[in-house]
């Protein structure tokens, strides 16, 4: 062996030696410093930036547990987590139908409701495998420069009227903010919705399919492309059609006919700090927090006692505030867990024909 | 003694190539074996066609091939279109010239293909800068649709691909007296005549090495399409991003990917049959 | 027109006659088409204005802000600083070596040289996908040895080629000389060969570094929640952001880019 192969191979031996001599050690490091921290993923945009300020930050001053934010959240890669093993996130702000299904797939750890105070919160949102964050609203939402007085679509049924309003349109690429909007455009009234007549909500949606410009996958999308002129009508969660009219874009949000649901925190099985997780929701829970995040994005809170933290001011753009919540539909959210899955793989094959 | 160094230089090489071989083993042949091997298998772990027999029967799979096609297509003819007369010029430029030109050329290349898409999203747009543009001139009236459909993700593609034609073709026509075409029209030819007779075909070669790179290179395209194409302009790396990483589906995935791989494999053996992969890299550094 | 006369002309106006100015300026609105689109993110990132609107109604260096006070866009950086530095000692070290060897002939050969372009070839959502199905199983999602090992798998090929071709320039009867002067395998190497061929691995390992910083698809599948590199934060921005930090990130990286293509030219003119 000459003197340069033997050289070689003793430095390739030393540095493979060093290398893994020095990851042992570590390991014990790596797992108290992943006590101390969370990994948390939502829905990003304007949302999670209004949690940060409300919920992360002062959680991370009081505990000195280090949020680590992910986004957005995905039913299809929560699930590849779990079963693969490989779980990121350690907690994760998930839409209500995904509590149920994600009960039903076997993808969460269940509550630990000795940690939580949860007598004043709405039972509706109190389950087994999820509470309850923040009510939203999917809602109809146009462009106020196309619609300047009041003329916009103000039910699904002339949203789906491409004649009486032409014009570039958004929907989600998912089937939970559509079919209901598609059943209702059809003729359906509200009280009548669940359990729903899915052929007929497709047949519904095939009639605008083509109309539609943009799929949005994400919930800044949505807003996004109201702002930039990009589109003049959408679907959109309510909160983020009024942080972009609050930054002076030209939308307006028409409640009649919107779809009201919450979110919901749930604990991935395999999630790596589980007592850490609870922590946070047990703090998010109460009043003054549930209060806080209505001071940046109008999401109405699951906790009752903390409307007396809110102003009334801002109370009114609320998607529980009684004159809202009274024109829209509750979802059905035992339906949709159920459902979601086979709902979910319709859709994708309907949606690339 | 030569034959000590012989044995000593073999040993050499293949210490100096073993790191290198066993990395991309390890973390490519091998995982991609596996792709192929899961495309075969069914429940059960008996071999199957059934994955790839989903590809071809259903009319979606079969849609998302063909936009894969035509989109690949169009950007291939585009890019030659366009790249033609710029490496033309660069090749009878003076060499100053020329340098600058290929400066142009490369800065595009070596910047983000993040980046570069993210400026057509802007530009695209309903009131992006093209469109505010023409209406400002006065060419439209109404903003025209150039984003999330088939004209942006070609624009787009276009705009990332072009650099791989001008470059090959440069390189074949570097090579190309430009004198002959004087030559052909003091022959009493006139200029059609002499560009489609004589330097047309010579440039020959480069036009098979631009197209089939750029046409290989657009069919595997993510990012581009992902981002600036709509509904109908889904292309099969989307739809294996989409199988693996939301619907789990590997088998299916794997059975995608390795129809994508046959396909790319099959264009490049041509090149190399024809024009040698060599050429690939020659004079673009 | 006596035949001369025609040619001297011809002479005089180019191959192509009087057409040479149309064909020039079609070139140069080519060219302004490969060159310019990317800086419109430019004066978008400089933009008063909270979502994307052009053109923008005031200007401010709000975006940039936003960015250098991020945790997120800050960490996402800095990792992608040191996925791409480890990548780039990496794939040199490894490339360097491969291209040395691949001067010789050996058996199996063209194969070698099949598998070491191979990354470059084959489409990156193949790799991707087949990387992110070998982690998965290895818990090497969101970690950065992870990245950087499948990043150097797609520098490798880079680095072979580069020094590869330098090699070829490279006059190995130096090598001999030095042999026959009484210098061993690595005096010569490090004497001889190396400062040679110093430039081109320069340019392989500056190039190796580039391929790692910008690279997207791969970083989609396993950089994971607690690991995205710059590219990765970004992708999700366009997507989930509403606002042009992503334009500004872009401007630094194109001022970025540019800076280091100047020096490689720079090199070159040296080397």
């Amino acid at each position: 062996m000459s003197s340069v192969t033997r050289r070689y191979i003793l430095k390739m031996g030393i540095l493979t030696a060093a290398g893994g001599a020095l990851a042992r050690p570590l390991s014990p490091l790596i797992a108290r410093a992943q006590a101390r921290q969370l990994v948390v993923c939502s829905w990003g945009g304007a949302y999670q930036e209004a949690q940060r300020k409300s919920m992360f930050e002062p959680f991370e001053k009081e505990t000195g547990i280090k949020i680590v934010e992910a986004s957005p959240t995905d039913y299809g890669k929560l699930k590849a987590m779990v079963l693969s093993g490989n779980v990121e996130w350690d907690l994760v702000d998930v839409g209500d139908r995904m509590v149920t299904a994600g009960a039903k797939d076997g993808l969460l750890e269940p509550m630990d409701y000795q940690m939580v105070d949860t007598r004043d919160v709405f039972p509706q949102v109190v389950q087994k495998y999820g509470l309850g964050t923040i009510y939203y609203s999917t809602i109809l939402a146009y462009s106020t420069k196309k619609y300047p007085s009041g003329n916009h679509p103000k039910s699904w049924a002339e949203f789906w009227d491409v004649k009486r309003f032409p014009g570039p349109r958004t929907v989600r690429n998912n089937p939970i903010d559509n079919l209901e909007f598609a059943l209702m455009a059809d003729g359906v009234p509200m009280d009548k919705i669940y359990p729903l007549d899915v052929e007929r909500a497709f047949k519904s949606m095939d009639r605008v399919k083509k109309q539609i410009t943009v799929w949005w996958t994400t919930g800044a999308q949505p807003a996004q492309l109201l702002a930039d002129g990009e589109v003049d009508l959408a679907t959109a969660w309510n909160g983020r059609i009024a942080t972009i009219i609050q930054q002076g874009a030209k939308a307006g949000i028409e409640w009649n006919q919107g779809k009201l649901q919450w979110d919901s925190w749930v604990i991935p099985k395999g999630s790596r700090n589980k007592d850490g997780a609870m922590k946070f929701i047990a703090f998010t829970t109460q009043p003054e927090i549930q209060a806080a995040i209505t001071k940046y994005i109008p999401y109405g809170p699951v906790n009752k006692k903390a409307f007396d933290f809110i102003d009334p001011k801002v109370a009114k753009d609320l998607p529980t505030h009684p004159e809202n919540s009274k024109r829209q539909v509750m979802v059905d959210t035992i339906y949709w867990g159920e459902n979601l899955t086979a709902l979910t793989e319709k859709w994708n094959a309907w949606f690339v024909k | 003694m030569s034959r000590h160094r012989a044995a000593v230089g073999r040993w050499e090489v293949r210490v100096l190539l073993l790191p290198a071989v066993a990395w991309l083993t390890a973390l490519f042949l091998l995982p991609i074996g596996r792709l192929f091997y899961l495309s075969l298998v069914g429940p059960g772990s008996h071999l199957t066609m059934a994955h790839y027999a989903k590809l071809v029967t259903e009319p979606v799979y079969l849609k998302i091939l063909l936009n894969t096609f035509e989109i690949s297509l169009a950007v291939t003819v585009l890019a030659l279109l366009l790249g033609y007369p710029v490496a033309f010029l660069m090749a009878t430029a003076r060499a100053s010239v020329a340098a600058l030109m290929l400066a142009c050329i490369m800065l595009p290349l070596w910047t983000s293909l993040l980046v570069r898409t993210y400026a057509w999203m802007v530009l695209l747009g309903r009131r992006g800068i093209i469109n505010d543009l023409l209406i400002g001139l006065g060419v439209l009236d109404e903003p025209i649709r150039l984003l999330y459909n088939r004209t942006g993700v070609t624009i787009g593609m276009v705009h990332v691909l072009l650099p791989f034609m001008i470059l090959p073709l440069y390189s074949v026509m570097r090579g190309i007296d430009v004198e002959l075409l004087k030559a052909a029209q003091n022959l009493g030819a006139n200029l059609r005549q002499a560009f489609l007779r004589v330097y047309l075909p010579l440039s020959l070669p480069g036009i098979a090495a631009g197209c089939l790179l750029v046409f290989v290179m657009a069919i595997g395209f993510f990012v581009t399409p992902a981002l600036l194409g709509g509904r109908g302009d889904m292309m099969i790396s989307m739809l294996i991003e989409n199988q693996v990483r939301e619907l789990l589906n590997w088998e299916f995935a794997s059975a995608l990917a390795a129809t994508l791989l046959a396909v790319t494999a099959v264009i490049l053996v041509i090149y190399q049959r024809f024009l040698g992969l060599d050429r690939m890299w020659g004079g673009v550094r | 027109m006596t035949d001369r006369a025609r040619a001297l002309r011809l002479e005089e106006a180019g191959p192509l006659g009087r057409r040479n100015v149309l064909l020039a300026a079609l070139g140069v609105a080519i060219l302004a088409f490969l060159a310019l689109p990317t800086f419109v993110v430019l004066p978008i990132s400089f933009s008063a204005a909270t979502y994307l609107t052009f053109p923008p109604p005031g200007w401010s260096t709000q975006w940039y802000t936003r960015y250098f006070e991020s945790r997120e866009w800050m960490g996402a950086t800095w990792r992608s600083f040191q996925v791409a530095l480890l990548t780039m000692c990496a794939a040199t070290v490894l490339g360097t070596a491969a291209a040395l060897a691949l001067r010789r002939q050996f058996r199996g050969k063209p194969l070698v040289n099949l598998a070491i372009i191979a990354p470059i070839v084959v489409p990156v959502i193949i790799t991707a996908i087949a990387i992110y199905g070998l982690y998965a199983r290895l818990r090497l999602i969101g970690t950065i040895p992870g990245l950087v090992m499948a990043h150097t798998v797609m520098a490798l090929p880079f680095v072979v080629v580069v020094v590869g071709a330098t090699l070829r320039a490279f006059d190995e009867t130096l090598e001999l000389a030095a042999q026959n002067l009484g210098a061993n395998r690595w005096q010569t190497f490090r004497l001889v060969t190396l400062p040679l061929i110093r430039p081109g691995i320069i340019s392989a390992a500056l190039l190796a570094f580039i391929t790692s910083f910008d690279e997207i698809v791969i970083a989609i599948f396993i950089s994971g929640a607690r690991a995205p590199t710059l590219p990765k934060q970004m992708w999700d921005g366009i997507r989930t952001e509403i606002d042009p930090t992503i334009a500004s990130v872009s401007s630094l990286l194109i001022m970025v880019t540019t800076v280091v293509l100047v020096a490689i030219a720079l090199l070159r003119r040296r080397g």
